[in-house]
């Protein structure tokens, strides 16, 4: 899959929407009513990435989140349970999953599949593996796929306030990727799964590619764990976007975004798993 | 006390106005809507739908207790600002 643009907003948890509008009106000129922190998150991701692109009209857009719209969710359940009413109708249509997506292709005048991919912290990379199999077998050609997530019911912001010290904020990254190299200015190389931590490790050893010249973790990554796979890659650099940039539930998406605009390195290794035990790694190489 | 009716009420109407403005999510100064206006339709200003409607309905039975449960009366009471005005306050 060649990386056609990459990029990502983080702002400050809990943003006016007005100032959140007012950045959209830097990429449309289009008034977004009837949207949310959520939607108006990932409009602003999304095109802030392809802003200088010419989009084909198939375009697909993948929406991975952790949370999903959950802000607007649970005013919606305080109207049904504590205030006894019934809800409004924009917050009611903005809990469905798949509205941000929907508003996204709308604006961009895009005709590809629409879907949102939700795997708590590997979303991105389910998102990721799912689209890769969708190139495969000729389904897309051409995708856009962010992960976009609010801090403020974050699972982590709950259970971690002041965690490893990283600061909550708003994320939204996205990719514009299409099977075609020409024009690219990178490429995702591996995308792996792994059931446990053992397997990830096993294939990290076993790899037999080029060096890798800079690694990142994601936020479940413990430190001796993190000591463990520095020892074995031996990366020339690390990207510790999570202290630099702020956690959100789409951190990844964000932190991997950031490496294709901000780094002069050619490769990333970022390993990640989620509450489960699962592993991922995402291998990007940049031209 | 007696009131008067909700089209010849300057305060009810800019209350009213600030409830569509602010419940719709329509970038317009609420002085800028005018009394006789329609309000629905693409043709409209506003250019509000049916959702809108139904927005609305729902604020002004929070505001005002007042509930619009056909979908016919409510074309009819929100077809101009005067209209809806005297729907809220008829005299």
């Amino acid at each position: 899959m060649y990386i056609h643009s990459a990029s990502a907003f983080t702002g400050e948890a809990n943003a006016d929407i007005h100032f959140l509008k007012e950045e959209i009106r830097r990429y449309t000129q289009e008034n977004f009513r009837r949207v949310n922190r959520f939607i108006l998150l990932s409009l602003l991701g999304a095109l802030q990435c392809v802003h200088q692109q010419p989009l084909e009209a198939a375009t697909a857009v993948y929406l991975t989140t952790e949370d999903g719209n959950l802000g607007e969710t649970a005013d919606v359940l305080d109207e049904i349970y504590e205030s006894k009413s019934l809800p409004r109708p924009f917050g009611f249509i903005n809990t469905m999953s798949n509205t941000a997506a929907f508003h996204l292709a709308r604006n961009l005048g895009i005709r590809g599949r629409n879907i949102t991919v939700s795997s708590q912290h590997l979303s991105f990379e389910r998102g990721l593996e799912l689209l890769k199999a969708d190139f495969a077998g000729g389904a897309e050609r051409s995708a856009l796929i962010g992960g976009v997530d609010e801090s403020s019911l974050s699972r982590m912001n709950r259970k971690e306030p002041s965690g490893r010290g990283w600061r909550m904020v708003d994320g939204s990254g996205w990719f514009y990727v299409k099977l075609e190299k020409e024009g690219a200015c990178g490429a995702f190389t591996e995308i792996m799964s792994f059931r446990d931590g053992p397997s990830c490790m096993r294939w990290i050893r076993e790899r037999e590619r080029s060096p890798v010249e800079v690694v990142s973790f994601g936020a479940l990554i413990g430190d001796d764990e993190a000591t463990a796979l520095r020892e074995t890659l031996r990366p020339a650099a690390e990207f510790d976007y999570l202290r630099d940039y702020g956690y959100s539930g789409s951190a990844t998406a964000c932190g991997v975004s950031l490496f294709v605009g901000l780094f002069q390195a050619k490769t990333l290794l970022h390993i990640n798993r989620d509450q489960r035990g699962n592993y991922a790694v995402i291998e990007l190489e940049r031209y | 006390m007696k009131t008067m009716k909700g089209s010849l009420d300057e305060r009810l109407k800019m209350e009213l106005k600030r409830l569509i403005v602010e419940e719709c999510d329509v970038m317009t100064d609420p002085g800028e809507i005018g009394d006789e206006e329609s309000l629905f339709g693409r043709d409209s200003k506003l250019g509000l739908d049916s959702i809108d409607a139904l927005q609305i309905s729902m604020a002004i039975q929070n505001k005002y207790n007042i509930a619009i449960t056909d979908s016919k009366e409510m074309r009819r009471v929100m077809r101009s600002l005067n209209t809806f005005a005297d729907f809220i306050q008829p005299e």
